[in-house]
């Protein structure tokens, strides 16, 4: 009897291995099926494959007449020995023993991976981009003709480096495997988003002025939460929308509030920069926000110092303290 | 940097008859020897310094008679009722740690044991008293030379045979309360507290250090100062007033000569200095300034900065000086830096060097704390400040401070930095006050 059967899974661009053990094992589109294939013909469930003695039998598994062998739609299809039939227009080889030295990851369709990394960048840069050109042109009143034009250009090489280095790894992490890369892919975005968010939000300050503290205390605990909130609501809408195109369309309406928010935040921002101009300079103006928000006065500084004094005198009087007790024992000797 | 002349030296001493007493030595050199023919100066010159040079001796600090010296340096006798002059430095660490060490004069093969009576901590000046008279003591001089007249200094360079050094006078130089004698003379380790005499064998000063990494550059404590801590010492014998405790002693010099900077620097800030889009509070004219323009990384940024700080601090122990301070402003020009870089650049500066440091022997621990502040001028600054206290007096802090802000358009940060040694909380946290709210941006 055959333990193992190896169906070979024939995507745009190339192959990937699904290696089956337990059965009845379900096929389609649907993320909780056993065997995901995001193909956009594919019913959630639209096969299901089952053991029958010896051979394997392959049924329709709800999703319609399409299942095709030999070119003839079947309702089942009985095999004893590898075969190959077209599920809702996707090609599947079934293989009753695994292909001498095959590897899922080696196997796996990397061309697709990696327009889906360069899918994925060119969101994120799309993203900058567009900031960065509501930047310039906020300052179009100000710093025309710009003294640094390389400026905006160098920050955007710089986060669109590091978020497609991000990207990379996370499609490496996923192994290529389609559904976790998916995941992955919305991870990068889903952060990448946030820390823009952060950017341009109350945090801004601490943000750039204080790099390592906030990625610490503010940027990655926010992305963590962000990232498992989103992937909790991707779930959500996986279930309630059934429809790729329609999680799409959901998907694409929330980035488009999310930028949004995010110039919005930056028009404020830039706001506050124009009227600062006709008051006394301003330092710390751009990008980080009103400096003066939860400024103190000198005399508050003052304050607080008096306070350092007091704890310094509170340790000298220890010190002074242990010394006389040394001095005492000493004595004592 | 000075070095202080604190060392080893060993010495005989000649007992003579009766001399003048330490009122005697306050009242002497009535007779200017700038009268007197430069021909007759020359002959008298050796047989004098030889008569200052059998007052000479060493002084050790040791945990015995016995033992081996910790430290030495010279001294010289004022008083001939056993009244010496050394420098503060040579005795300071017996007077701070008086269960460890004592402080002896070492009279060929014999150590005897001493008491510190007066001390000048601002000028470095010592008077300690023996139990034995002296058939004489110096003469101080009643002027003092002109620039470029010889001078001799007295003492027992590294623990080596008694010395005269030659050398000229250069004048005297004053820094707010401090005072020292300039001198070409080539002084080495061990003749701190040793005299300094003119032509004739009258003291014009007291040793005391040398500058480092120059050409025979060194100085002496002048001779008015150890006049007035004599005339101390005869008006608290008259009043039979005994020993002050040192430590209060010290403390009160300490506080004078803070109260006596913090005037200065309340004064010079009525001026202002002017720096590229910034202008800032002046500082005090006797302060040694320099300003300098350098480029970043790859010239990717320019600094300018005008330190100012005072060549004189008040030496309490080795490690630990009071009665100074330093000021530095930096104006850092934004070249080729993109925000980031420009504000991690800015991050870097805004720490107080403090806020790493050690605690030192006979000081706290730093206490650093940081805030954002708008100082009166509508200025936002990025200020860190830390603190520490002498374990063994109270109410005088170290103060060091830095501050931030930028212009704008992020091409231009000024950062002010300030250090104020020994301070009282008032005045420090004046000064403190001074700075931040002296920044104006043009």
């Amino acid at each position: 009897m055959q333990d193992v059967l190896v169906l070979r899974i024939y995507e745009s661009g190339g192959s990937r291995l699904e290696k089956l053990r337990a059965f009845p094992v379900t096929i389609g589109r649907s993320v909780f099926a056993d065997v995901t294939i995001a193909s956009d013909g594919m019913a959630l469930q639209q096969a299901v494959i089952d053991r029958l003695g010896d051979s394997f039998v392959v049924r329709d598994g709800g999703g319609g007449t399409a299942i095709h062998a030999d070119g003839a739609s079947v309702a089942s299809h009985e095999f004893r020995d590898n075969c190959e039939l077209m599920i809702a227009g996707v090609r599947i080889e079934f293989l009753l023993r695994e292909p001498v030295g095959a590897q899922p990851w080696r196997q796996a369709n990397r061309e697709w991976a990696l327009r889906r990394v360069a899918h994925t960048a060119l969101i994120l840069v799309g993203l900058y981009l567009g900031i960065c050109a509501v930047s310039a042109f906020k300052r179009f009143g100000e710093f025309w003709p710009p003294e640094r034009p390389s400026e905006i250009f160098t920050e955007s090489v710089a986060i669109f480096a590091i978020l497609a280095l991000v990207s990379f790894f996370a499609s490496l992490l996923s192994k290529l495997n389609t559904r976790t890369f998916s995941y992955m892919r919305l991870l990068c975005v889903v952060t990448a988003a946030a820390a823009w968010f952060l950017i341009f939000d109350d945090i801004a300050d601490t943000l750039t002025y204080n790099l390592w503290n906030s990625i610490l205390r503010a940027v990655f605990p926010t992305a963590l939460v962000l990232c498992s909130s989103l992937v909790v609501l991707v779930a959500i809408l996986r279930a309630l929308f059934p429809d790729w195109a329609a999680r799409r369309a959901l998907l694409t309406g929330l980035m488009l509030v999310a930028s949004g928010y995010g110039l919005e935040t930056l028009r404020a921002h830039y706001q506050f920069a124009e009227s600062d101009r006709r008051a006394p300079p301003v330092p710390f103006g751009l990008p980080l926000g009103d400096p003066t928000k939860g400024a103190q006065s000198t005399t508050e500084l003052l304050r607080r110092m008096q306070q350092s004094m007091n704890r310094v005198q509170a340790v000298q009087k220890r010190v002074r303290e242990e010394i006389a007790a040394d001095e005492t024992l000493k004595g004592g000797d | 940097m000075v070095r202080s002349l604190l060392g080893a030296l060993t010495l005989s001493f000649l007992l003579a008859g009766a001399g003048p007493s330490s009122k005697d030595a306050l009242q002497a050199g009535d007779r200017s020897i700038d009268d007197r023919p430069d021909a007759a100066k020359e002959s008298s010159g050796d047989q004098a310094v030889d008569r200052v040079f059998e007052l000479v001796f060493q002084i050790k600090t040791a945990v015995s008679a016995e033992a081996s010296k910790a430290s030495y340096g010279s001294g010289f006798v004022v008083g001939t009722d056993g009244l010496l002059a050394t420098n503060f430095h040579v005795v300071s660490q017996a007077l701070h740690e008086p269960e460890k060490y004592k402080i002896f004069l070492v009279d060929g093969a014999q150590s005897i044991e001493a008491t510190v009576v007066k001390v000048n901590v601002i000028n470095d000046l010592a008077l300690i008293r023996v139990a034995r008279r002296f058939p004489r003591a110096v003469t101080m001089a009643a002027k003092m030379p002109r620039p470029g007249e010889k001078v001799y200094a007295l003492g027992l360079p590294e623990d080596l045979n008694k010395s005269v050094i030659e050398g000229n006078f250069n004048g005297v130089v004053s820094e707010g309360p401090y005072e020292k004698v300039q001198m070409s003379i080539p002084l080495n380790a061990g003749m701190s507290g040793g005299p300094t005499v003119n032509q004739v064998g009258e003291v014009i000063g007291v040793n005391v250090a040398v500058l480092l990494f120059a050409q025979n550059l060194a100085f002496a404590v002048p001779r008015s100062q150890l006049q007035a801590l004599l005339l101390r010492q005869e008006q608290s014998y008259q009043k039979r007033d005994g020993v002050k405790p040192i430590d209060g002693e010290i403390e009160r010099q300490l506080n004078e000569v803070q109260d006596r900077l913090t005037g200065a620097l309340r004064v010079a800030s009525t001026a202002s200095l002017k720096l590229p889009g910034f202008t800032v509070n002046a500082v005090p004219p006797f302060l040694k300034c320099w300003r300098t323009s350098d480029d970043g990384v790859k010239e990717k940024w320019l600094e300018t900065s005008e330190e100012c700080q005072l060549g004189n601090a008040a030496m309490i122990t080795e490690e630990r000086y009071g009665g100074t301070f330093r000021t530095r402003y930096t104006v850092i020009e934004n070249k080729k830096l993109n925000r980031w870089q420009f504000f991690n650049l800015l991050e870097s500066r805004a720490v107080s060097d403090s806020a790493s440091a050690y605690a030192e022997r006979f000081s706290t621990p730093f206490d650093c704390d940081d805030a954002d502040i708008v100082n009166a001028q509508g200025i936002p600054l990025k200020v860190q400040y830390c603190l520490n206290t002498f374990v063994k007096m109270s109410g005088l802090y170290d103060v060091d401070f830095v501050a931030v802000t930028m212009l704008p358009e992020g091409r231009r940060a000024l950062v002010v930095s300030g250090y104020f040694s020994g301070f009282s909380a008032d005045n420090a946290q004046a000064l403190v006050k001074l700075y931040l709210d002296g920044v104006r941006a043009d």
